[in-house]
C-alpha cells in the first residue's frame, strides 16, 4: 500500500539513499507508488517489472536511455530519472 | 543529486500520494501543467489556479500556487474576478467535463466569448468520477454510465469546437498517453492572451473504465496509444478512418485582444484619458 509522507520527507528519504551510493539511472519513490503499472507498461526498453512488493524495480538498467517516459506518465510523481554521473 | 523536478511545486504540508485512484489520469495532467509552467519560468506566485468540484478539481489542493478551490461548475466564474482584479496573474482553470460542460456550460461558453485571459485545462474523462459516475456531457452515445446501465441515449459535445465557436483564442486537445504534447500544448496556451482551452482526456478506470469493461489504466492507455490521430494526419483521412478516434493537436489558434486589455481601454475612457 501506498503510505502518506510530505514531500519534505520524501526528499529526506530520497537523499539519504542517494548519500548510501543508489547509483541506478531510474528512482522509484515507493511510499507514493500506487503499483497501477503504468511506467512498467510504456517503459519502451523493457527495463522495469513489478516486484514482489508490487511496486516497480529496475530489472535491467543498463538498457535504460533516460527517455523519461516513465517520470512523465506516473501519475503520483513517484519514479523520475536520476541525473547521470559524471564518467 | 537531482531529485523529482516536481516536488518544488507541490505543497510542503500536504501528504501524498494523491487522493486519486491508482492510474487516474488526473495525476498525470497534474505532471504535465507542472513542467508547462517550470519551462515558461513562470514563477508560482505569478500563478493562480482555480478549481471547481470534482476529483478533476482535487489538483489545486496539490499545487502550490495561489489557489481557489470553488464551487461546482463555477471555476471559471472565480477566474473571471480573479483575472479582473488582478490581470497579472496567469490563470489556470482547473476543471472537469461535468464542472465545465454540464453545471458550468454557460460560464465557458460566455468566458470564451469575452475572451477572458484564462488556460482551462478540461480534464475529460467523460464521466462524473467524483460522485459515482453518472454520465456527462462528454460520454458518448451509448456508453454506459452509472444513470446509463443500457448506454447513454445522449449526443456528446466537442469542447475544442465548443471553445472555438464560442470565441476562444486557442483550442487543443491531448492525451495523457502522449504526455509530452499534453505539457507542449499546455505551454502554448498559458502562453495566450485570451481564453484558451486544453481538453487532456484522462482515463476514469475506477468508474469508466470498469463500467465500460475497458479495463484497468494501462489497457486505457494503451487504447490511447492505438487509437490516437493527429488533427494534420485526420484532415487527409477519410471521415471513417477517423471516426471513434482521439484527434489530437491544435484545432484554433487566433489573436484577438482580451478582455482585460479592452476593459483597460474602458477603464481609461471612463476617466477621460
Ligand atoms: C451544486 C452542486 N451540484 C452537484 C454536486 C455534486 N458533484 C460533485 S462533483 C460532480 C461531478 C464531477 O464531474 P467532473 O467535473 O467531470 O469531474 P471528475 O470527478 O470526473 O474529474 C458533481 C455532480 C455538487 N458538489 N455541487
Ligand atoms: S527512462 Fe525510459 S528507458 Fe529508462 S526506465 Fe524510464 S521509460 Fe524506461
Ligand atoms: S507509474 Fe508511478 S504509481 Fe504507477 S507503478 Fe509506476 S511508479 Fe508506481
Ligand atoms: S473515480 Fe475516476 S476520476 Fe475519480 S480519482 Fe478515481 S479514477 Fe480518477
Ligand atoms: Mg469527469
Amino acid at each position: 500500500m501506498a503510505k502518506n509522507t510530505t514531500v519534505e520527507e520524501a526528499r529526506a528519504a530520497i537523499e539519504q539513499d542517494f548519500k548510501q551510493g543508489y547509483d541506478l539511472p531510474v528512482y522509484v519513490y515507493k511510499p507514493w507508488c500506487k503499483s497501477c503499472e503504468i511506467c512498467v507498461a510504456f517503459c519502451p526498453k523493457q527495463v522495469l517489472e513489478m516486484g514482489e512488493d508490487r511496486k516497480p524495480r529496475l530489472a535491467r538498467p543498463r538498457d535504460c536511455i533516460r527517455c523519461r517516459q516513465c517520470e512523465l506518465r506516473c501519475p503520483d510523481l513517484a519514479i523520475f530519472v536520476c541525473e547521470e554521473k559524471a564518467k | 543529486m537531482k531529485i523529482h523536478p516536481a516536488y518544488e511545486m507541490l505543497r510542503p504540508d500536504k501528504n501524498f500520494p494523491n487522493v486519486w485512484c491508482p492510474g487516474c489520469g488526473h495525476g498525470i495532467v497534474q505532471g504535465a501543467i507542472i513542467r508547462a509552467v517550470q519551462k515558461l519560468g513562470l514563477d508560482r506566485d505569478e500563478m493562480a489556479m482555480v478549481s471547481g468540484i470534482g476529483c478533476s478539481s482535487r489538483m489545486p489542493v496539490y499545487c502550490d500556487f495561489n489557489s481557489l478551490h470553488t464551487a461546482h461548475g463555477r471555476a471559471i466564474a472565480f477566474a473571471t474576478g480573479v483575472k479582473l482584479h488582478n490581470p497579472k496573474l496567469h490563470v489556470i482553470v482547473i476543471t472537469g467535463d461535468g464542472d465545465a460542460l454540464a453545471i458550468g456550460g454557460n460560464h465557458f461558453i460566455h468566458a470564451a466569448r469575452r475572451n477572458v485571459e484564462m488556460t482551462v485545462v478540461l480534464m475529460n474523462n467523460m464521466i462524473y468520477g467524483m460522485t459515482g459516475g453518472q454520465y456527462s456531457p462528454t460520454t458518448p452515445i451509448g456508453k454506459r454510465a452509472s444513470t446509463a446501465p443500457y448506454g447513454t441515449a445522449e449526443r456528446d459535445f466537442d469542447p475544442c469546437s465548443l471553445a472555438k465557436a464560442a470565441g476562444a483564442v486557442f483550442a487543443a486537445r491531448g492525451t495523457v498517453y502522449n504526455a509530452a504534447e499534453l505539457e507542449k500544448l499546455i505551454t502554448q496556451a498559458l502562453a495566450k492572451k485570451g481564453f484558451a482551452l486544453v481538453e487532456a482526456v484522462s482515463p476514469c478506470p475506477t468508474l469508466y473504465g470498469r463500467l465500460n469493461r475497458e479495463g484497468n489504466a494501462v489497457k486505457m492507455m494503451q487504447w490511447q496509444k492505438e487509437n490516437t490521430v493527429n488533427v494534420k494526419a485526420a484532415e487527409k483521412l477519410p471521415p471513417e478512418k477517423v471516426r471513434g478516434k482521439i484527434v489530437t493537436g491544435v484545432f484554433h489558434d487566433a489573436e484577438t485582444p482580451g478582455y482585460t486589455e479592452i476593459y483597460d481601454r474602458v477603464i481609461a475612457k471612463a476617466r477621460g484619458a
